[in-house]
């Protein structure tokens, strides 16, 4: 929901707006270790590492060098068994490495904690995968007005005996190399505990800077949606972060919203997904 | 203090025992109603030294023992002249009559530079609105909310915001009075006008220190709004044309005499004077114009009764109403928001006698906001508002020696509806719990008594108590350790759920230097018992009010002013000093926004409470006699605010902390028909928070942010003129034009600063530019006012 958005669409019905560059001098703060790490039921862990950088910063090849973290030992704990993660490069994430496990798998209902040791900083965090929430079906919705684009539809019924949090992602075969977050991505079961319940998919932005992106999917896509279950930090966390994505086109929203990370002296999220995932042709 | 009060009394009349001049006191009067003559003049023939009435008509004038001539005068009134002897007369109340000629109707507040030294008011600021009808006006339409924004210690929140801060304090904290009953929202489109039409409108007063007791509920200060009264004698009719709205009033008798009305009405055109133009300025789809419509309309209705001498009634109305929609932008899509005001005001005033007066208002106040929103089979409907019941009544009571006496009792009903939330997905309603409503009486009494001691103090000292209760029906949540609901109390309507009570002191002193100097203080402690908290950073429509409850706990603050005042060259220049200390407890924040996340819909959660401070000097210089009038003010100020949760719990700059301020208005009487007057403002920038880096995650750029408020936007400047020409002016018409210029030399002030990203983290050339938006490049246009 982006309310104050369609308010800021308001203003520029009516007046004469006019854009200039302007010249500001932004503080120098200390770069921060970002983590994004996640771990699924019956999958490894993955872990990228990087260091935040300063606002004005331009990052090409040749500056990625500096953010990317790549000499870390990252360690994953869970139960009795540790493992010490390995680093491989991947072009198709930023930073183009990350860490992974083959010993650990993910177990639902199951607490798994980090240790991150790099230029004699320690930074720790602890997740837990929670019980699965099954989807009851998925399907294409057509747009009334369309005849090619249309959102996805989710059935599935919410466990009252907890509180449940919620994260969904999408990624049509073919055109995307990796799932993205949908348009609104994480929610928790305050307003529909209990119930069964249908849930609209807007499609999400790979990133930010596709925002002009269509929210709509298309008519011959084939999409697979990842359905998760998450606990409460990684809930907490998401939220945060959309609710930044979501109000950084809105001037006038309260913006340096804090985001809620799990990370000990770090910024990110170590998390993990109960996941579960359908296919589906859009026609 | 009573003791000190004795002594002070003692010297005082000892000295004015010594002296060879006696004081004459007295009532000015309507000689038919008995109705008393606010700013009449009394001035000693052939001498420039006289006096003029208080806001209960009376006078105090020093004269040489012996026979004086004096000159009584009022605008439309008949001018007498009256002789006495000094010390046989020591009291004279003067009836005037009537002037036969029909007088000026749009003469309302007469100016009186006197009252900047004599008068008790610290930091008070008058307009006239036959003044304000002369100065630039944005796209030609005059509102006065714009010019009070151009005085010291007030200043906007941007260039499109009827928001304003006083003196530091929050836009929550002005009370903005119609007729005695409170406007909530006083914006039409975000703020471009305000909702009070200059035609309507007879007197305004801005009060931002010193505030007596009569006054109360907020903290910063009060906008004391009266409308005109209908012509009894005549019917007119009067209006405008302007490029993006037009208005028309009219006015008469229904009974000669006896009764009377205005109607007044204000439409906006403004989506089909803009859509061509945008449309060929911007290279954005023509169907995004195509299905946006926007407008607003007020309605003001006005009808007196003249009873009798002794009894006058008023009934005023207010209906405004903003309609924006937005359909078919993307498939599917729709979203609607309308907002408004509705505002009813009976007033009865008895005139006791020459000395009572009692007047009480039953007035209710309604601010609602609705929205709609769908996409497909989602619908979203969010309804938020403030509903007022208010009954107030002030005895007020003049005595000889300038004594004024008010008391009286206030009571509002406050019914908050602070967010109704709808939402359902494919048929399935989803349960948000906060279909409530928060109920609450305010009750106050208040007594206030302004005296001389001797001839060089005044001293006003009032005390107002409030007792407040937040009543049911409600649901109290009680929740564990762990923050999880474990038990929820239910309070019947009416039930008191939670109560607060508390005394605030009010006092100021002038002590009167000469007859052209004063010096004036005053300590204010001010209570309010209803907060807005906002989603953003500017005021918006969906500005959510809430009354205190057992989270919420009551806003209060204080105010320390001194000030020194002086008038120069036969007072045709008034001219201030003045420095106040301010403190705030209980400043409300919100830790997340209200919209952004619907989950999180029970505000009392997520608000976190801090304290606040400003400071600040005040310089003004105003000329308001001849042909050449205006002012400069200039304000040296800083605010800041200290909340446990936010910025690691260290002092911040609010965000409207401006170290400058500085205001220019002239207007020059060319000759009868054409006038000219221009304004200048000069502003520090306004403070605001930037990231100061970033991070990736899933290939977005991540904000994160370090010290709150710390940057500051660039240097605000601006210059407006307008030009009036008086075409014609005849007992039964009158055409005027006028021509105003907004921003003359194109300023490209910040209205906001955002960063632009350009390229792609996965192809490494990721750069973030910062931009800055303006709005109103020079801006002329054209109006026509008349009046028949």
């Amino acid at each position: 929901m982006k309310i104050s958005n369609y308010i800021f669409l308001l203003i520029f019905l009516f007046i004469f707006a006019c854009e200039n560059e302007v010249k500001i001098d932004l503080i120098e703060v200390e770069s921060k270790m970002v983590v994004e790490g996640w771990i699924e039921q019956g999958k490894g862990p993955k872990i990228l590492l990087s260091m935040s950088a300063p606002y004005f910063a331009d990052i090409d090849s040749s500056t990625l060098r500096q953010y990317a973290v790549t000499g870390a030992k990252v360690t994953v704990t869970s139960e009795d068994t540790s493992e010490v993660l390995t680093l491989k490069p991947n072009s198709s994430y930023f930073p183009p490495y990350y860490y992974y496990g083959t010993v650990i798998k993910g177990k639902l209902k199951q607490e798994y904690s980090i240790e991150i040791r790099y230029k004699g900083y320690i930074y720790t965090a602890i997740t837990t995968i929670p019980d699965l929430v099954q989807t009851d079906s998925v399907w294409f919705d057509k747009a009334n007005l369309s005849d090619t684009l249309g959102l996805i539809v989710v059935k599935f019924k919410d466990n009252p005996d907890v509180r449940n949090y919620y994260r969904t992602l999408t990624r049509r075969l073919g055109k995307d190399t990796k799932f993205i977050p949908t348009f609104t991505s994480v929610f928790s079961d305050e307003s529909f505990n209990g119930e069964t319940l249908e849930i609209p998919l807007s499609k999400g932005n790979s990133s930010l800077l596709d925002i002009e992106n269509s929210r709509y999917f298309e008519v011959g896509d084939t999409i697979v949606l990842k359905f998760c279950s998450i606990d409460k930090q990684h809930y907490d966390f998401w939220n945060t972060i959309q609710g930044q994505i979501q109000t950084s086109a809105n001037p006038f929203a309260i913006s340096n919203t804090e985001i809620k990370s799990n990370i000990d002296y770090g910024l990110g999220i170590w998390g993990g997904y109960a996941a579960s995932y359908d296919t589906i042709i859009a026609k | 203090m009573k003791r000190f009060i004795h002594i002070l009394l003692l010297v005082i009349t000892s000295t004015s025992y010594c002296q060879s001049s006696g004081i004459l006191s007295g009532k000015v009067t309507d000689s038919l109603t008995g109705e008393p003559l606010i700013g009449a003049t009394i001035q000693i023939n052939n001498t420039t030294s006289g006096t003029i009435t208080n806001e209960m008509g009376f006078y105090q004038i020093q004269l040489k023992y012996g026979p004086s001539q004096l000159k009584v005068s009022y605008i439309g009134y008949t001018q007498q002249i009256i002789e006495i002897t000094i010390p046989d007369i020591k009291k004279l109340d003067i009836p005037l009559v009537l002037s036969p000629v029909q007088a000026d109707e749009v003469v309302v507040t007469v100016d009186n530079p006197k009252e900047n030294v004599e008068g008790i008011g610290i930091g008070n600021v008058e307009l006239s609105m036959k003044e304000i009808k002369k100065l630039p006006a944005l796209m030609g339409e005059t509102d006065f909310l714009r010019i009070i924004q151009l005085s010291p210690g007030v200043q906007s929140a941007n260039d499109a915001n009827m928001g304003f801060y006083v003196r530091g304090g929050g836009a929550d904290q002005n009370l903005i009075l119609l007729d005695n009953v409170p406007v909530y929202n006083p914006s039409h489109i975000l703020g471009f006008f305000s909702v009070f039409n200059s035609d309507v409108i007879r007197s305004t007063k801005l009060i931002k220190s010193g505030m007596p007791a009569n006054y109360g509920g907020r903290i910063s200060s009060i906008i004391d709004i009266t409308s005109r009264d209908g012509d009894f004698e005549e019917f007119h009719s009067q209006g405008s044309v302007g490029l993006l709205l037009s208005k028309l009033t009219i006015q008469g008798p229904f009974v000669k005499n006896k009764v009377s009305f205005l109607l007044s009405m204000r439409k906006s055109y403004i989506d089909e004077v803009m859509k061509p133009i945008a449309n060929s300025m911007f290279d954005i789809s023509s169907t995004f114009y195509g299905n946006t419509k926007y407008s607003f309309l007020d309605i003001n209705g006005k009808f007196s009764f003249r009873l009798s001498p002794k009894h006058n009634l008023s009934f005023t109305a207010y209906n405004g109403k903003d309609d924006f929609s937005l359909i078919k932008l993307e498939p599917d899509f729709s979203n609607s928001m309308n907002w408004g005001n509705q505002l009813y005001s009976l007033n009865w005033n008895y005139h006791v006698n020459a000395d009572w007066n009692i007047q009480s208002t039953l007035g209710y106040t309604k601010y609602n906001f609705g929205l709609d929103a769908s996409q497909k089979n989602v619908f979203i409907s969010m309804k938020s508002a403030v509903n007022d019941y208010i009954f107030r009544t002030e005895v007020s009571k003049a005595g000889y020696n300038g004594q004024i006496i008010k008391f009286g009792a206030e009571h509002y009903f406050h019914k908050f509806t602070p967010n109704n939330l709808d939402a359902s997905t494919n048929g399935q309603e989803l349960a948000f719990g906060s279909n409530r409503n928060l109920n609450a009486h305010e009750s106050s009494l208040f007594y206030n008594h302004e005296i001389n001691l001797g001839t060089r103090f005044r001293l006003n000292l009032g005390a107002r108590y409030t007792y407040y209760m937040h009543v049911g029906s409600y649901y109290k949540i009680i929740k564990n350790e762990i923050g999880e609901i474990a038990d929820s109390i239910y309070y019947e309507p009416g039930e008191i759920v939670e109560s607060y009570q508390s005394p605030e002191p009010r006092i100021s002193a002038r002590y009167q230097v000469n007859g052209l100097s004063s010096i004036k203080a005053s300590y204010t402690l001010n209570k309010q018992y209803i907060h807005m908290v906002s989603s953003s950073a500017v005021t918006l429509p969906t500005d959510v009010w809430l009354p205190s409850t057992s989270l919420i706990k009551p806003q209060w603050g204080q105010q320390y002013t001194v000030g020194y005042y002086r008038n120069f060259m036969d007072n045709s220049y008034e001219t201030s000093i003045s420095l106040y200390y301010k403190d705030y407890y209980n400043q409300i924040e919100l830790l997340k926004g209200i919209i952004s996340n619907f989950q999180d819909n029970i505000f009392e959660e997520s608000a976190t409470f801090g304290r606040g401070y400003s400071f600040g000097a005040e310089l003004f210089v105003q000329k308001s006699v001849g042909n050449f009038t205006g002012w400069v003010g200039y304000t040296l100020s800083a605010t800041y605010r200290k909340f446990k949760e936010i910025n690691q719990g260290k002092i911040y700059p609010a965000k409207y902390d401006r170290r400058n301020d500085l205001n220019v208005v002239v207007s020059y009487d060319l000759n009868k028909k054409w006038n000219a007057s221009a304004t200048f403002i000069l502003a520090s920038g306004n403070a605001l928070s930037l990231p100061s880096y970033l991070y990736i995650l899933e290939g977005n750029v991540i904000s994160g942010y370090s010290e709150r408020n710390s940057f500051r936007m660039p240097l605000y400047h601006r210059m407006d003129l307008s030009l009036t020409y008086l075409a014609r002016k005849t007992e039964k018409f009158e055409s005027s034009f006028n021509l105003s210029v907004y921003n003359v030399y194109n300023r490209a002030n910040p209205f906001y600063i955002y960063f632009e990203i350009t390229g792609n983290v996965y192809d490494y050339n990721l750069k973030i530019t910062p931009k800055q938006v303006s709005i109103f490049p020079i801006l002329p246009s054209i109006t026509w006012n008349f009046r028949f």
